[in-house]
């Protein structure tokens, strides 16, 4: 059926509900990727020959939203993305072990970008999860490095202090797969970092609620209600973008590139700006660890290198034809 | 989720491409004067002839009664064409026209929507006076109820096109007593009536567009009057509240279209270390930019357009976009502005677009409701914030 509604159907929206019910009790930052495996949503995305649900690249991105809005464990959208891959390299033990959560994946990113050439990925690394294979991906390609690949682990102390975090470096010859996975994960970063926008924009509109100032809540002051109108706008062009993506890549539309880094630059923006703007509404609480308002910005810093950082996407951006 | 035009649509572009190729106008709009209104009118004669008089109208009352799907279509192939917008006929077409065919008795339909359609009038609103701006509410033009008329004094500013138009949508002061948003008529009032003096201001860049229009006694006939005496403020609502999908779409295609000229006029200029414009890092990353909020923009109208497409009655979300389409403009007339380098220095070169229209376009964050008042409307509306003002 054709026509124009780039809005979620009934039935994505009852696939979102059942992932947001069966979360509902747990605290932000609590869906880790054994309760979200045990419900059959790690490699969602996967193609039932490989032995996953196979849902479309669309409800994919949508589900992300949500791992996002929750501050879900990374590890989640790496063993989607891992899953892919392994499903690609038709190591079909591995994809049914990152499904089940039996095995876990994280992400592997490089200190300055992977560097000129296509050699592979090389280098320093930050690890970021708690993890059996890490998934490094980028424009190149993308690759899986077990821990045979990597040397001199060392446990740093995370930005995110949801994602456990290791400096490592890089051994022997890994090369990079078309796989087309780092579509699919621009998406689904673009997605997660929506999900953040989304709700550091609801939190501090809460807050500003019930937080009273000078015998009123700071909401009814213009200084804070724009701020907080502005995470409005910011979470709307981002989700709206991430819609418009998610169709144009899951109907290989032309200009899905594009449309793909559009995502992820809006929701780069929104993220962060919008977690900001949850801190600074928050004020001291929001500087105190005691609110949780600064994982937001955290995730939001941790997804937006992930992704590759802005400035690629930008380049992206500017050189395609229009 | 899906984003496929059917193959009817799709003929539906083709033929409205072909149309505006062939119809649009050939010259360049004019600035100022009487020029403007003779080419206003011509080019809504020729889209009127063509059958897209207006687009959004239903056909019942001789609009193209377009889906919402179609009137975008339509704005976009008129952004692709560079093809001018309505201009002057914008109170005629977009808010006098609607709020009549919601409000008005047939006799006033019949009478005024042919010759809005048809492009032989014009219509300006008055709605801002000196001490009701954003609080359109603090109105204070008077009007008397003597016999069967209205007698008005008083004055209205920021009137756009009054001094061309022939008639004005005015909302009048007509009971000083039931408070701020009662009280107040709606009511048409025929330009040439005796008692309207018209002064025109110029606007910052230079256009002649703006006026104050005094009223001295002027004598409106009661059957001008829209949705009842006392009952103004109702009827002003039913099209100022609502900002319309394929109003939104309309945006979003024509800045769209102007960052893909800008990212143009960056490959063709040099700037003063002698290398394009295009290839110094920082105007390349505005310009990314631009390109991407552009496109996010368009994302956004499609979203609300969405909703329309399916009968969803429009929400306060769609004042989101129309804050993000003004502000996202201001950025592109300023990189547009810095590109121009020296032809910046005048108004009327050919890259007037760019420098007048850095100019021009402040609009966009100040009319039909300021960037602060959306901020505030949506803190309210969309957040649910108590009421910050």
């Amino acid at each position: 059926m054709n026509g124009i509604d780039i809005l979620p159907s009934d039935d994505q929206l009852e696939i979102v509900d059942g992932l947001t019910r069966a979360l509902a009790d747990l605290p932000v930052a609590g869906a880790d990727v054994a309760t979200v495996a045990a419900l059959g949503f790690v490699g969602a995305g996967v193609a039932p020959e490989f032995g996953g649900p196979g849902l479309s690249i669309a409800d994919e991105m949508l589900l992300n939203i949500e791992f996002g809005r929750r501050l879900a464990g990374i590890e989640i959208l790496a063993g989607g993305l891992a899953a892919r891959l392994a499903a690609a390299s038709g190591d079909l033990a591995l994809v049914a072990d990152l499904i089940a959560g039996t095995r876990t994946a994280g992400f592997a990113a490089p200190m300055s970008g992977w560097g000129e050439g296509d050699a592979g990925p090389r280098g320093e690394v930050h690890l970021v999860g708690a993890a059996d294979v890490f998934l490094a991906v980028s424009h190149k390609g993308a690759a899986l490095l077990d821990l045979g690949l990597l040397d001199g682990l060392e446990p740093v102390e995370g930005m995110d202090g949801g994602a456990k975090t290791v400096r490592a470096k890089i051994i022997g010859d890994p090369a990079w797969t078309q796989s087309g996975v780092w579509p699919l994960a621009s998406l689904c970063f673009a997605a997660q970092l929506c999900g953040v926008a989304m709700a550091a924009r609801d939190l501090g509109a809460d807050y500003a609620k019930v937080r009273v100032q000078f015998d009123k809540p700071i909401g009814s002051f213009q200084g804070v209600a724009h701020q907080l109108a502005d995470c409005a706008v910011r979470a709307e062009a981002a989700y709206s973008q991430a819609l418009f993506a998610a169709i144009a890549l899951r109907d290989g539309a032309e200009d899905a590139g594009f449309q793909v880094t559009a995502a992820v630059l809006t929701a780069m923006d929104a993220a962060v700006r919008n977690a900001t703007t949850n801190i600074q509404v928050h004020g001291a609480m929001g500087y105190s660890s005691i609110t949780g308002a600064h994982l937001y910005l955290k995730r939001a810093v941790v997804l937006r290198q992930l992704a590759g950082g802005p400035r690629q996407h930008e380049r992206a951006a500017l050189a395609v034809r229009r | 989720m899906r984003l496929e035009f059917s193959s009817a649509e799709r003929q539906f572009r083709d033929q409205v491409r072909t149309w505006v190729e062939v119809n649009k106008p050939k010259e360049k709009r004019p600035v100022r004067g009487l020029a403007v209104r003779e080419f206003d009118l011509a080019w809504q004669k020729a889209k009127h002839e063509g059958g897209f008089g207006a687009v959004s109208w239903p056909r019942k009352y001789g609009g193209a009664g377009l889906s919402v799907v179609e009137q975008l279509i339509w704005f976009e192939e008129l952004a692709k064409a560079d093809a001018p917008g309505v201009g002057c006929l914008s109170p005629a077409l977009n808010h006098a026209g609607p709020t009549l065919i919601a409000m008005a008795s047939e006799e006033q339909k019949t009478f005024h929507l042919p010759k809005i359609l048809a492009g032989e009038v014009v219509w300006s609103q008055g709605f801002s006076e000196p001490q009701a701006g954003s609080d359109l509410g603090g109105l204070r033009l008077r009007g008397e109820i003597v016999g069967d008329h209205m007698v008005v004094n008083g004055q209205k500013i920021w009137t756009s096109y009054a001094h061309f138009a022939d008639w004005q949508e005015t909302l009048v002061r007509t009971d000083a007593t039931l408070g701020k948003h009662k009280g107040i008529t709606w009511t048409i009032i025929d330009m040439k009536t005796p008692g309207i003096d018209i002064r025109p201001l110029e606007t910052l860049d230079g256009g002649q567009h703006f006026c104050e229009v005094f009223y001295d006694n002027v004598r409106v006939p009661l059957a001008n009057v829209v949705g009842g005496v006392d009952q103004g403020w109702r009827v002003a609502m039913t099209t100022l509240v609502t900002e319309r999908a394929a109003a939104a779409a309309s945006l979003g295609a024509t800045v769209g279209r102007a960052v893909e000229q800008l990212i143009e006029i960056a490959k063709n200029r040099t700037g003063p270390d002698g290398r394009t414009l295009y290839s110094d890092e920082a105007i390349a990353r505005d310009l990314a930019r631009h390109r991407v909020e552009a496109q996010a923009l368009r994302a956004m109208s499609y979203a609300i357009i969405s909703r329309e497409a399916k009968g969803v009655e429009a929400g306060p979300e769609s004042a989101l976009p129309f804050l993000y389409f003004g502000e996202l403009l201001q950025r592109v007339r300023a990189t547009g502005i810095e590109l121009l380098g020296g032809e910046a220095l005048a108004l009327d070169s050919g890259l007037e677009q760019w420098a007048r229209g850095f100019l021009a376009d402040r609009t966009y964050v100040i009319a039909g409701g300021s960037a602060e008042v959306r901020r505030n409307i949506i803190a309210q509306s969309v957040l649910g914030l108590p009421r910050s003002y």
